[in-house]
């Protein structure tokens, strides 16, 4: 492959640089031997790579006063990172951390387990299809004469507890209301 | 404060030991080998003091509390360092905030040798003011391989490293920025830098 003008002006600055591996070095060195146009702009790029030589390293110089100030800066940055890595203050931190845990856990149970013995205890439920124990007198009455078999039991029961009042003739009547 | 070149890498494995064990005078050690350069770098891509100032310091203090993840034989430490603060140069220059401000550029110190005359150090301040501009121009990724290359001396696999590309792609940045900067510094009238520093 022919090695042109444009190729060895595209591997200028790596040859500047010494960057270019011994093979490519050498063809470079031999066209800049050869063409008068390449080595004008190879004098260019070396002139102008000696200027940045000189020149970028010198911007951003900086003094003791501002290194000292990153210094300081540094060292603030530092310090808490050290503090929390002691042992007796970490040991400390999780002891207090696992008090708390365990209050948090334990006294809601606690509070609520005393809740629950002072409320009184709920009615035992009834069954509601157990048979009506009736006083004796009630059931030797309803049992004794076949006059009152037409009569239930409960509504006998019923008139026993609560008599009616006792009200004149003249009196107004009253309606009666249904026993259950 | 010292310099890196007076550092051995022997020097600075023993810095980096002392600081793995919590000894203050490992970290103080590593911090005045490579603060001087950090900055430099820094500065090199934002162009602004406080900035560089605050990304010099957070690049410190994450290499120290991580100083454990630093292995020896994938990086040099410098290589490690620069990562990490080109890293976050780049997080700051993606908040869109103008790169470099002008009255930033007058005000900054001119670090000329006291025996120089007014006149040369005028003259070496308009070099640098005018470097300063044509890198403000630039794309940041050719900004930060012209600044590996030129101020930090590295090779192309360094600034590969450092950038996390591949080494061609490190080569044709730098070859990229170079010529740009030759563009935008040259209309000027040709060899003005050259005629500035030669003051």
């Amino acid at each position: 492959m022919r090695y042109s003008c444009s190729h060895c002006q595209a591997e200028l600055t790596a040859y500047l640089h010494g960057e270019l591996p011994p093979r490519r070095r050498k063809r470079a060195a031999q066209h800049l031997n050869g063409c008068a146009a390449c080595y004008a702009v190879y004098r260019q790029m070396r002139d102008f790579d000696g200027d940045l030589r000189a020149d970028l390293p010198r911007l951003g110089q900086v003094d003791a006063r501002q290194l000292n100030r990153v210094w300081q800066g540094i060292q603030a940055d530092l310090r808490p990172a050290r503090a929390v890595a002691t042992y007796p203050q970490m040991r400390l931190r999780y002891a207090v951390a696992l008090v708390a845990l365990v209050i948090a856990l334990v006294l809601p149970y606690s509070l609520s387990r005393q809740r629950v013995l002072a409320l009184p205890l709920p009615p035992t439920p009834q069954n509601v299809n157990d048979p009506i124990t009736l006083p004796p007198d009630v059931v030797a009455m309803a049992t004794a004469s076949p006059m009152n078999l037409d009569m239930t039991v409960r509504t006998r029961y019923s008139a026993s507890l609560q008599p009616p009042p006792f009200l004149p003739n003249d009196a107004p009547q009253v309606p009666v209301t249904e026993t259950p | 404060v010292s310099d890196i070149e007076t550092h051995t890498p022997d020097d600075i494995a023993t810095h980096i030991a002392l600081g793995l064990r919590g000894d203050q005078s490992g970290y103080q050690a590593l911090y005045e080998a490579f603060a001087p350069g950090l900055y430099r770098l820094c500065y090199g891509i934002l162009l602004n003091r406080d900035d560089a100032e605050d990304v010099a310091q957070d690049a410190f203090v994450y290499a120290f509390k991580n100083l454990r993840r630093y292995d020896a034989a994938k990086a040099s430490f410098k290589t490690w360092l620069y990562t990490i603060a080109i890293s976050r140069c780049r997080n700051l220059y993606r908040r869109s905030r103008p790169l470099v401000e002008l009255s930033n550029l007058w005000h900054n110190p001119v670090l000329a040798p006291r025996d120089e005359s007014p006149e040369a150090a005028y003259a070496q301040r308009s070099a640098q003011e005018a470097l300063e501009r044509a890198l403000a121009r630039l794309k940041p990724s050719l900004r930060e391989a012209i600044v590996l290359r030129y101020a930090h001396n590295l090779t192309y696999r360094e600034i590969a490293e450092v950038m996390d590309c591949p080494s061609k792609t490190a080569e044709s940045r730098v070859r990229l920025a170079h010529d740009t900067l030759r563009g935008l510094l040259e209309p000027h009238g040709a060899g003005l830098l050259e005629e500035l520093l030669s003051y």
